[in-house]
């Protein structure tokens, strides 16, 4: 086995030095590069040997089973009480090896007190173990022989534990072993110290052993093949927001029992949620763990993380930190932690370079969490928390772009803009939160409040070259751009509800009722500098430079938002009428905004070298808007429930709302001083069917309508034109009415709920029109200057629809998930250019199938195969269509090789063509060593190799049936990196 | 000076028997007897219950016997339903979702009375029907809705249970409620078991007040027990005879303190806080059947579980053996050849309402689901099926209407011998 093992790595090396990294092409090059050394098939050749490789060793698992020749012999027997004659069906029996004590097999007899436990192995000195709460335990000692494979000790009786007595066993023979399993009243527990594990075995490596559980290749657990809905640690919540961060992290050695009760309805006992509990044992109430690790690789590239959590009986505190130049973004801790779990394998893997995007980053982000519980045993209906969060991202993000648009103007003529851009980002984003939590059966009130700062400083610089379809080339443009702007924001989110208070006799006045409260504040403080030349071929009187200073471009903007629900109107009303039952309720919002901006321009006079300032631009504003939407809420449901058969039903609810909106802006320029007011009417209905057969399946219709209005904004009505912008002047149009949405979507689903390998199928069909829609008007000049100006049209509609499929199957020790999502969408988009009504169709379509496979803890497989289609055409002729295609395949896979090494891999082909041109198509191919070293497997080292076939390009490739563009930008290229990581760990004290 | 001696005998032998408490039965649940079904019960017959379209129904929730046919409340369809004494579906009778039916079997020959409580309107309507189903004419209009069933004893007699519960927020009142009324047609006869609502607020406000009178007459005398002190009467028309005490182990009571207070203050706050409501209490005593040295009886809790097992908070349905103090529990008898492995009870529904007496016969029931599922796990025991449930399990499924059990205990002296 560990020759294979030498093959494995030697192999590995060889083709990683056949590909030593070379100097950095220009983006100009990438079309031209080279093709890589290796082939697609072949890499598919090396893969297929690899795991021909793994399957035939002899793979030692961790099972309890000893050599399968061995094993033919039997126990059975029936467990009574001794005294009172009845079948003690919630005892617990174990059997181990004499010789060291581990634990065999283990089972928990039927309703009639019977067990059966096999098969076990021949001339073993084994020991078998009954037990049960409140009896003194029986341990008999047996051993399988040849001739009398199947014993049966037929009825076992038990004997009360006498208050009185200390002794615990029957024959007083000391049992070390601690009970695997057994039924406490509903809760099913599972005693962490009857299962021996390799020292370092994580909660989740436990559960993988437990019967009944079922950990799938995405991460999701089941238990009897329903999806456990929580687990939780001590009854609460853990770091890290998600299962699998408790799971991974958690050693064996700190839990006491593992804990699965289902939340059931009694009379439907074949319906019921599923929850976890890991209960640790009570010297390990408190705990840490973390990861640091640091990376230096090919290119200068480097990559350091770090993470700790701690936890106590009350206090959670997490931190997180992480630095690098190859485009490896975190935007929230709970990534970052998930990412650095002690047991990380697995097929899908989050934390990784972003090849897709766009430039060169360079992060840092940090940050620290919190949670406090007031209440040490919280329950559903009764908790207390506080939890607080402050997080800082980094980014310095430098791109390098190369563009093409195509536009058509007319008949036959059409317009060529080639841009050449380069950009340097540098934004710092903090962020500061807590959140109070308070419930009980009074009342339920949450408080949140954030804080933020973002500090961004860019750099542009770019070149322009216009071209006619008739003329050639008509004009240039090249311009020099700095801005730097702090924006800070505070926001305050407070919800309170109100119980209705239980009384003896009817009372019409309900006191129960809702209030939301959210409050936010935003204000930035920008300055800008744009140096432009501009150079006409056709006409030189109209060349023009520009030097403009922003030296403020600020903003601020206040918003204040008050719900209020009074549930039970129809009460207060009607009295006691019940009027069909139907529920009335009154709810209304509040909105009041405020928006001012600043802004100071100037632009540099030759003349007098000095900056002059610029009276259009330099202007103030200041709007606003009042937004109150009063309502009524109709609702009514039907139900019909048979008793361990089915409960289904019907649920109506119908909103009618108006909204009153106005809008009051002034400005220093004139233009901008405008006022409206609209009354609109936005009612919204749902009406849903749902039919829950216990036991086999659950479905789920809804129908839902909704209505919603776009107003205008001074950029619709009045915008102020930049000149620094060439080919570009947004107009304004006072007229413009808001735009009315409406919205009709149905929606199927069908979740099986029979006990082993779930299904589930969820459809979606959704259709979307427009009234007075804004619709773009687009002129064009003889220099190729685009005017646009907004205006009402109707016309507007689109249809959408998706499909998700899901299929799940267990087979002994396999796991295999299947899945198919398909989504398309049609659309009528209209849009005048130079006054002709040009209705564009768009068709997007897009399909994804992939499979996921996993074997133990082993190995994990997932392929998937996505295909995205989107054609866009305009009604009127049929010419001009814009027709975009992508295929993409990923295969990733994950394989755990004895000795503490695993290898991980993943490939993906991408291949987009548009319209006749010749596709355009890479593979990017990433794959990882690594290897755990010290006693506790706290160390470890990772060599990584990312895009080994240095094919990674950075396509843009957008557009309609009137534009396209196409083009590409830096990326991140090829790098080798070896990682040393430390896992610090402690349970306990 | 002999008439000085007769006269201090008297007193003192008068004063000894007012004194003198009745027998104590101690019951702990956690030592009944189990063993078989059929050392107990020397016939378990399985009526299963026709399931058309129209005769399908959610759950048993009160079974009542008659001559010829059972009737059947079900809360899931809101509907009452009449079947054969074989099973077959007669009628059904409606009522609305807000409703709620109770049926009471008038056995002078006048049919079934059911009484339609609208818990909306906080009123009641009482139509009469022939056992078979049939509506017939007269009907009552019964203004106070908290009346409770009444029972007939004997001809023309019949007995009610009233309360002196109070309300939450209410103060106890310094009067005498009695538990028991025996009305001769409509007019008060006799009334039993008084209790001043001032001086209990544990039984009138916290215990609910009354007596659970879930139990049958049978030659004119019932056998009733009263909430928190358990005393176990035998009542007829005339008379009323304190029997036994059951007695209870200390955690199966209320905590002392609770029970034996006098301030209601402590009783309203207990109410609202629900704090003494633990699974293991036991609040009363119901179904209750005596022959001879055999009584069979079922305790009430303030909570029940939804799980079933041997473990002695699950112990609810009894049998006890009065001569030699031994107690047995139906939960803890295990099924077998007999009656071809399959349940006699539901767990959940009978820890509720236990099991219906009628001339010489017990009846419960169990739910298609349960039948379905035990004849799945118990195949390899080869049970053998009589007629009648092999063609229910041949043209049914596990969605089938649930199934009536008739169980026929043995004689007195062949039940003592099984424990």
């Amino acid at each position: 086995m560990l020759n294979n093992n030498k093959a494995l790595t030697s192999a590995l090396l060889y083709l990683v030095n056949k590909f030593k990294p070379t100097k950095r092409m220009h983006i100009v090059n990438v079309l031209t590069a080279k093709r890589s050394r290796i082939s697609v098939a072949s890499f598919f050749f090396i893969w297929t040997a690899f795991l021909l490789l793994f399957f035939s060793q002899d793979v030692k698992g961790q099972t309890l089973r000893a050599d399968s020749s061995d094993l033919y012999g039997s126990i059975k027997g029936i467990v009574y009480d001794s005294a009172y004659n009845f079948a003690l069906n919630s005892s617990s029996i174990a059997l181990y090896k004499t010789a060291d004590s581990s634990l065999l097999n283990y089972t928990l007899p039927n309703n009639f007190g019977e067990f059966s436990l096999k098969p076990l192995p021949f001339n073993t000195n084994l020991q078998l173990v009954i037990s049960h709460v409140g009896y003194k335990s029986l341990v008999k000692k047996i051993t399988i022989e040849n001739h009398n494979r199947d014993i049966d000790l037929g009825k076992i009786f038990l004997n009360r534990k006498d208050e009185n007595d200390s002794t615990t066993t029957e024959n007083e023979v000391i049992v070390t072993s601690v009970i695997p399993m057994r039924m406490n009243g509903d809760t099913l527990e599972f005693n962490a110290d009857a299962f021996r594990m390799d020292k370092n075995a994580t909660a989740e490596d436990l559960m993988r052993r437990l019967p009944g559980f079922t950990i799938w290749g995405d991460g999701e657990m089941t238990f009897n093949g329903k999806p456990i809905s929580s687990l939780l640690v001590n009854g609460k919540a853990f770091i890290g927001g998600s299962a699998d961060v408790a799971a991974q992290n958690i050693s064996k050695d700190a839990v006491q029992k593992i804990q699965v009760y289902q939340q059931a309805n009694e009379k439907n006992p074949l319906d019921s949620t599923m929850h976890a509990n890991i209960k640790l044992k009570e010297d390990k109430q408190t705990g840490n763990f973390g990861k640091l690790s640091a990376g230096y690789g090919s290119r200068k590239a480097y990559a350091l993380d770090g993470m700790m959590g701690w936890y106590g009986p009350k206090l959670q505190i997490s931190a997180v930190a992480a630095t690098n130049n190859v485009n490896k973004v975190s935007r929230d801790i709970n990534q970052l932690i998930r990412q650095s779990s002690y047991k990380g394998t697995g097929a899908s893997i989050d934390y990784q370079p972003d090849f897709r995007a766009a430039g060169v980053n360079k992060p840092i982000a940090g940050g620290v969490n919190f949670q406090y519980d007031y209440i040490k045993d919280p329950t559903y209906y009764k908790s207390k928390t506080l939890r607080g969060s402050y997080f800082l991202s980094r980014d310095n993000i430098f791109t390098d772009r190369n563009t093409t648009t195509n536009t058509l103007v007319g008949k036959d003529s059409f317009l060529l803009l080639e841009n050449i851009a380069t950009n340097r980002n540098i934004q710092t984003n903090q962020n500061l939160e807590a959140v109070y939590e308070n419930r009980n059966d009074k009342m339920q009130f949450t408080l949140r409040a954030n804080g933020f700062l973002n500090e961004s400083d860019q750099r542009n610089e770019s070149e322009q070259l216009q071209e006619n379809s008739w003329l050639g080339v008509i004009g240039s443009s090249s311009s020099l751009s700095s801005s730097a702007r702090l924006t800070k924001g505070f926001t305050v989110a407070s919800s309170y509800r109100k119980n209705e208070r239980r009384r003896k006799s009817f009372v019409r006045v309900s006191d129960a009722f809702n209030i939301d409260y959210n409050f936010s504040l935003r204000d930035v403080n920008g300055r800008s500098e744009n140096k432009t030349d501009y150079i006409s071929f056709i006409n030189p009187a109209e060349n023009r430079m520009f030097n403009r200073l922003f030296t403020k471009a600020n903003s601020q903007s206040i918003s204040n938002k008050i719900t209020l629900e009074y549930p039970n109107l129809k009460k207060l009303i009607f009295g006691k009428m019940h009027l069909w039952d139907i529920g009335i309720a009154f709810n209304t919002e509040i909105g009041l905004d405020k928006n001012k901006t600043d802004d100071r321009v100037a632009d540099f006079d030759a003349f007098s070298s000095k900056y002059v300032q610029n009276n259009y631009l330099t202007n103030n504003t200041h709007a606003d808007i009042i937004n109150i939407k009063p309502g009524l809420k109709f609702s009514k449901s039907f139900y019909k429930h048979l008793t361990n058969r089915y409960f289904k039903g019907w649920v109506f609810n119908l909103n009618v709302v108006s909204q009153y909106y106005q809008m009051e802006h002034k400005a220093t320029q004139s233009v901008q001083n405008f006022n409206y007011s609209y009354h609109k009417f936005i009612p919204d209905f749902i009406i849903s069917r749902f039919n829950n057969q216990y036991g086999a399946y659950d479905v789920n219709y809804n129908l839902n309508y909704n209505t919603s209005v776009q107003y205008p904004t001074v950029m619709q009505i009045a915008p102020l034109i930049d000149s620094t912008n060439i080919w570009f002047l947004p107009k304004g149009n006072a007229d413009i009415n808001p735009q009315y949405n409406r919205n009709l979507n149905f929606h199927f689903s069908y979740t099986s709920r029979k006990p082993k390998n779930p299904a589930s199928v969820r459809l979606n069909i959704g259709y979307r029109n427009a009234t007075d829609f804004f619709a773009d008007s687009s002129y064009f000049d003889e220099n190729g200057v685009r005017s646009s100006y907004v205006v009402n049209t109707s016309g507007y509609n689109s249809v959408n629809g998706s499909i998700d499929v899901r299929k799940s199957l267990q087979v002994k020790k396999h796991t295999y998930q299947f899945g198919l999502m398909t989504n398309a969408s049609s659309g009528n988009i209209p849009q005048y250019i130079t006054a002709l009504l040009r209705t564009s169709r768009n068709f997007n379509g897009s399909g994804n199938i992939n499979l996921v496979y996993s074997f133990k803890d082993l190995l994990s497989f997932r392929a998937e195969q996505g295909y995205n289609y989107s054609q866009n055409k305009q009604a009127a002729t049929n010419n001009n269509t814009f027709i975009s295609r992508v295929i993409h395949t990923m295969v990733s896979g994950s394989l755990q090789l004895p000795k503490n090494l695993t290898w991980s891999s993943n490939i993906s082909y991408n291949r987009s063509s548009i319209n006749s041109t010749k596709p355009v198509n890479f593979t990017i191919w990433n794959a990882s060593l690594t290897y755990r070293f010290l006693k506790t497997n706290s160390g470890e080292i990772k060599f990584s190799a990312l895009d080994l076939l240095k094919q990674n390009k950075s396509i843009i490739n957008t557009g309609n049936a009137v534009s396209q563009t196409f083009g590409y930008q830096n990326t991140l290229q090829n790098y080798y990196m070896i990682t040393f990581s430390y896992f610090p760990r402690k349970f306990g004290r | 000076m002999k008439l000085v001696l007769f006269i201090a005998i008297t007193l003192f032998t008068s004063y000894i028997t007012q004194a003198q408490s009745v027998r104590k039965l101690r019951i702990d649940p956690a030592n009944a007897h189990g063993g078989n079904v059929s050392d107990f019960f020397s016939n378990v017959e399985y009526i299963p219950l026709e399931t058309t379209k129209e005769s399908l129904f959610g759950d048993v929730g009160q079974l009542t016997i008659t001559d010829s046919s059972f009737v059947i409340v079900d809360y899931d369809t809101h509907a009452v339903l009449f079947f054969t004494l074989t099973g077959k579906y007669l009628r059904k009778v409606k009522t609305t979702e807000n409703e709620y039916a109770h049926v009471e079997y008038q056995k002078n020959g006048v049919g079934v009375k059911i009484t339609v409580y609208n818990y909306q309107k906080q009123s009641s309507v009482s139509k009469y029907y022939s056992i078979m189903g049939k509506l017939m004419p007269g009907v009552e209009k019964i203004k106070d809705a908290t009346e409770g069933g009444r029972i007939l004893l004997e001809e023309d007699y019949f007995i009610q249970a009233r309360g002196c519960y109070y309300n939450i927020d209410d103060k106890p009142k310094d009067s005498v409620y009695h538990l028991l009324e025996v009305y001769k047609s409509d007019s008060l006869y006799k009334s039993f078991l008084p209790y001043n609502q001032l001086t209990n607020p544990t039984l009138c406000g916290l215990f609910g007040g009354g007596i659970n009178l879930n139990n049958s007459p049978e030659n004119g005398s019932m056998y009733v027990a009263t909430p928190l002190d358990f005393f176990l009467y035998k009542v007829n028309r005339d008379t009323i005879e304190k029997l036994y005490q059951f007695v209870f182990p200390l955690n199966r009571n209320l905590d002392k303190w609770i029970a034996e207070t006098k301030d209601n203050k402590i009783i309203d706050s207990l109410r609202k806080d629900n704090r003494w409501r633990k699974e293991s209490v036991i609040s009363g005593i119901s179904n209750i059947y005596m022959k001879k040295d055999i009584l069979m009886f079922k305790i009430d809790a303030t909570n029940y579980t939804w799980s079933s097992g041997s473990d002695a908070k699950y112990q609810y349905n009894f049998i006890y053996n009065i001569a030699s103090g031994r107690l047995a529990s139906l939960e803890r008898m295990l099924p077998d050849s007999t009656n071809g492995y399959l349940p006699i009870m539901q767990g959940f529904r009978n820890a509720i309402s236990g099991l219906t007496y009628e001339k010489g016969h017990f009846y419960s029931n169990v739910s298609s689901l349960s039948m379905f599922t035990v004849k799945d796990a118990t195949k390899d025991r080869n049970p053998v099926y009589t007629p009648v449930l092999q063609e229910y399990y041949k043209k049914e499924s596990r969605k089938s209407n649930p199934v009536i059990v008739k169980l026929k205990l043995k004689g007195d002296e062949e039940t003592k011998k099984a424990f």
